[in-house]
């Protein structure tokens, strides 16, 4: 206590802390700075860690496959009937009611669940001659891939796979064959409907593999696995580890996040920094983008990735490829619980390597503080006195931030009905100009006021992040960085009177840190498939087809804290700065 | 700007209305949130302690099984008094208790300023204003958990204490811990406020005469309570043992629950007895040291007895809060306001969501709530240390506060 004492006597009498508190703006800078070093360095040797099975019933690869080519010419025939489908412009209907019947020779128990928007979906059953039925192991198969090609490869692949895991009495899980028309809503459609209103069910789905074969070839290259779920969820570490092991140890070559072949092999600094940047924005823009299918297991406890067969020519033949599946089925069946082992929360930096949340979450957690930081600078470094929290200038601010949400919710409402990306870009330029138009600043619109609001405005912020981080930590990271142009931002009296380089200056910072304008110009710069205005679109159809949040996150979380930033760089009528340090009574 | 008792009440009753026709889901979605209800204050199992009891007829028959199947945990009393009331009128009967609270709020303000000069300040309507559009009591009112019932008693007690009315105070704070047991504890706080404000100056007498009423009364309690229950004690054990055991072992807001869990199944007698020493050992301490100031020092015991809890929910916070603005008038003494306020902004916005992470999606594990559990206790402790600190600034100052004076804590 003594020691304490000393040391809180000797802060006092240096001044340390008014020092410190008239140093915020650079100290949170600084710890902007320090959380985008943090996250930098984790690719470097030493930080990251290698990936294992951390749960041993899983056993992947440890039991021989046996789907070879005696499978060969079944797949084979399975694929030539299927490509009739297809040359012969059968409808959907008809392929299914025809695929149905060929489920139904070996045993399978099928159904079609129909539904008026999103297209009819066929699914079967395969029941376990072990175990009580209560799990099952799903294997899903798109008529059309992401992309919109037609996938043949894999539906005769998933047929020949059932057929062949029906003659087998191993299976202590029910395996349940689907075959939806996209990876999109009709998938997402048929899981909320089994978890729902499906009479013909296997229990609860402990492990879902979704594989895209869009060609007729026998051969492929290499293999595509993707991992990244809705509103931030991902797979069990476990599954994904043993998909990729198994698919290594087939002997194939694995990209994550779609990366080209010839960066595949690539090792060092700057792949894991390239692949972890790349999960990251895969992360954010999940459902926002073209989905491959694992996307529309979230939500429902269900661990799930897609294997997507790339390249037509290769020595790999389409067996090998569906020992993949084949295996990661033996090892999720071997399970005696829900995968709980691994992790739930991680970054891939390369097939084999990864980070937990404990590396990459203080990095988050900084941006939050930095926004914090900035909100207590806003309510201490004032020229009107010393601070008092309580006061009517919060609560006009309190109101305030109150109609900015209600505001922004119904904004997010109405774009939602009426999709207009074009308008909502101009209207928000239009908010950005508003602080240049404004020359006579309302009565009630004091300055001390608009220091109040930046306070809000800030604390807003830094609550939307720290809410984020947990659940969607790719999402609080972007939007933690993206919006940090707004912290820039200077009240329009403050030193500098009307200054025109400072509100040319203001205006730079509000529209690049205006949600719908940066979102619009990152999407624009990192992904080549979201071109121009398609992001709003996306993020329409996530929320509508997927039911992802991004769109309401961005509206809810994000643009409040702008609006009052902007609001607070309106001009305001000036109060005398003379210490008018009216005590609290 | 000045609000009157009937402002207020309107306040209140008009937020309330508005959300339930606004919202005519959220009562339930809220009774099913981990924030607001627990197995022993939620609407839910009040419900099924009516139903249950009433069945198809239109009293509650206490046979002997009723209070064994570990469903009730409501005394007798409560549910005698509500099964008169169609559960259609439940909602009003909730905003009713709520406005009661709203205007005793405002008769404690008006004695607390005729009776000591150092609430002088503070504006009749405050306390009450701050517990109309908190929108923790909006919500708790809501979602029609019983621990209004509780808090009513509560603010009675005092009332009646600050009044100097004996056998009142009594009858209310044996109610209160009649129908959760530990608000009991704030009789020692009452004593001294009671001996401050009794036109009777002899205080042993007092003190006496208010433990023999509050003894009284809960004998009257609960043996009318074992007459109702067809002559049988079973009802003690699913009110009383049910918190002081913490049987129901399910995640609330509290601090209690995560060390009930089975992998800690040889230290529970152990986590038994530490937690409700824990809850006990600071009451008399802080009554006996605040004993000029049990006013303040009640607020402080209230704060502590909903810290230390097996079984808070939102709806106690909301409640003391509004008590907080008593403290207005030596708010400068208190050095962590906008940190503890953040800290509880923070724990209630995240727990919500790390208990989606849990129970939702299943990413997370039970250590990510009771995390934001414990960043709950760390603001309520926060505050009340700050409040205590306060409470010894105001006493070493001589009553007038002055704020030039910087003393070291440790």
């Amino acid at each position: 206590m003594g020691l304490l004492t000393n040391l809180h006597r000797k802060v006092i009498a240096m001044g340390l802390v008014p020092k410190f508190l008239k140093q915020l703006p650079k100290v949170a800078k600084l710890l902007m700075l320090i959380s985008l070093i943090m996250i930098a360095i984790i690719p470097m040797d030493g930080q990251y860690r290698r990936t294992y099975i951390s749960e041993n019933a899983l056993m992947p690869s440890q039991a021989y496959s046996y789907f070879r080519e005696s499978e060969w010419n079944i797949v084979r025939g399975y694929r030539s009937q299927i490509e009739e489908f297809f040359k012969n412009n059968v409808t959907a209907q008809e392929r299914n009611l025809e695929v149905e019947s060929w489920l139904q020779d070996f045993g399978i128990k099928t159904s079609i669940y129909h539904n008026e928007v999103h297209q009819d979906t066929l699914y079967g059953i395969l029941h376990t001659p072990r175990g009580d039925g209560t799990e099952a192991i799903v294997l899903s198969i798109p008529w059309y891939n992401g992309d919109g090609e037609f996938n043949v490869g894999g539906a005769a692949l998933g047929i020949g796979l059932l057929r062949y895991f029906s003659r087998w009495p191993v299976w202590s899980k029910n395996i349940i064959i689907v075959f939806s028309e996209n990876p999109r809503d009709s998938l997402r459609a048929w899981v909320e409907a089994y978890h729902t209103s499906l009479d013909l069910t296997g229990g609860s789905i402990e492990a879902a593999i979704n594989i895209d074969y869009a060609s007729n070839s026998d051969f492929l290259d290499y293999v595509e696995i993707y991992y990244d779920g809705l509103n931030g969820e991902l797979p069990n570490l476990d599954l994904l580890n043993v998909a990729i092991k198994i698919t290594q140890h087939e002997g194939m070559k694995v990209s994550l996040n779609g990366q080209p072949k010839d960066t595949i092999d690539d090792n060092g600094y700057f792949p894991r920094l390239r692949t972890m940047l790349l999960g990251i924005r895969d992360s954010t823009f999940a459902g926002v983008k073209k989905t491959h299918g694992n996307e529309a297991f979230s939500g429902w406890r269900i661990q799930a990735v897609t294997l997507k067969a790339c390249g037509d020519e290769g020595n790999i033949d389409i067996t090998t490829f569906g020992r993949v599946p084949e295996a990661i089925f033996r090892a999720v069946n071997n399970l005696l619980e829900k995968f709980h082992q691994s992790f739930f929360f991680y970054l891939i930096l390369a097939p084999k390597n990864f980070v937990s949340i404990s590396s990459y979450l203080p990095s988050a957690v900084i941006i939050s503080v930095v926004y914090a930081t900035f909100s207590l600078d806003a309510l201490v470094n004032t020229p009107f006195g010393s601070p008092i929290f309580f006061n009517k200038e919060s609560l006009v601010s309190l109101v305030i931030l109150s109609i900015t949400l209600v505001a922004s919710y119904l904004l997010s409402q109405l774009f939602i009905y009426a999709t207009k990306p074009e308008l909502l870009i101009g209207f928000n330029i239009l908010l950005t100009l508003i602080p240049f138009l404004i020359k006579k600043p309302l009565s009630f619109f004091i300055e001390p006021l608009t220091y109040r609001i930046r306070v809000f405005g800030y604390l807003y912020m830094s609550l939307a992040l720290t809410s984020l981080l947990v659940i969607n930590f790719p999402l609080a990271f972007m939007m933690g960085i993206l919006s940090f142009p707004m912290t820039l931002v200077q009240t329009e009296q403050s030193k500098v009177l009307s200054n025109k380089s400072t509100a040319l200056k203001n205006m730079l910072c509000i529209t690049l840190s205006n949600p719908f304008i940066s979102i619009l110009i990152i999407s624009n710069i990192v992904d080549s498939e979201l071109q121009y205005l398609d992001v709003f679109y996306g993020l329409i159809s996530a929320w509508k087809d997927l039911s992802c949040w991004t769109w309401f996150v961005i509206c809810i979380g994000w643009f409040p804290a702008w609006l009052l930033i902007t609001m607070s760089t309106v001009r305001s009528s000036r109060v005398n700065t003379v210490n008018t340090s009216k005590k609290q009574q | 700007m000045e609000f009157t008792s009937v402002t207020i009440c309107a306040i209140c009753a008009t937020i309330r209305l508005l959300g339930l026709w606004a919202f005519p889901s959220i009562g339930n979605l809220l009774d099913k949130s981990v924030e607001f209800s627990t197995p022993v204050t939620s609407y839910r199992s009040l419900k099924e302690a009516l139903v249950l009891g009433m069945g198809s007829s239109n009293t509650i028959t206490f046979n002997n099984g009723y209070y064994d199947g570990g469903v009730v945990h409501h005394p007798p009393l409560l549910l005698q008094a509500l099964q008169g009331i169609p559960i259609a009128y439940h909602d009003y009967l909730f905003i009713l208790f709520d406005c009661l609270i709203l205007l005793q709020f405002v008769k404690l303000t008006e004695q607390v300023k005729r009776q000591n000069k150092m609430f002088i300040n503070i504006p009749t309507w405050l306390p009450a204003l701050v517990y109309a559009i908190n929108p923790l009591s909006l919500m708790s009112c809501l979602s029609k958990s019983s621990v209004i019932f509780t808090n009513w008693c509560i603010i009675n007690a005092v009332v009646q204490a600050i009044n100097g009315n004996i056998p009142i105070t009594a009858m209310f704070i044996s109610l209160s811990g009649y129908l959760s047991l530990y608000p009991i504890l704030l009789i020692f706080p009452l004593i001294n406020l009671i001996n401050l404000n009794s036109s009777n100056p002899q205080k042993v007498n007092n003190t006496i005469r208010l433990i023999l009423y509050t003894i009284y009364y809960c004998g009257f309690l609960i043996f009318i309570s074992y007459k109702i229950n067809g002559n049988n004690w079973n009802f003690l054990r699913a009110n009383y043992m049910v918190l002081l055991n913490f049987e129901i072992v399910t995640p609330n807001l509290g601090i209690w629950w995560y060390f009930f869990i089975e992998m800690f199944t040889e230290f529970i007698p152990f986590f038994k007895g530490t937690f409700g020493l824990f809850l006990l050992s600071f009451v008399i301490p802080l009554a006996i040291r605040f004993c000029a100031q049990p006013f303040c020092a009640s607020i402080t015991i209230l704060g502590w007895l909903i810290l230390t809890k097996p079984y808070p929910v939102l709806g106690d916070y909301g409640f003391w809060f509004s008590f907080l603005a008593y403290f207005v008038p030596i708010a400068g003494y208190m050095r962590y306001k906008v940190f503890s306020m953040l800290l509880f902004i923070h724990g209630i916005m995240l727990s919500p969501i790390f208990y989606h992470l849990w129970i939702g999606s299943g990413s997370g594990n039970s250590n990510f709530f009771y995390a934001v559990s414990l960043v709950n206790a760390l603001a309520i402790g926060t505050i009340l240390s700050d409040l205590i600190w306060a409470m010894l600034r105001h006493e070493y100052d001589g009553e007038t506060p002055n704020y030039e004076i910087k003393l070291a804590q440790v």
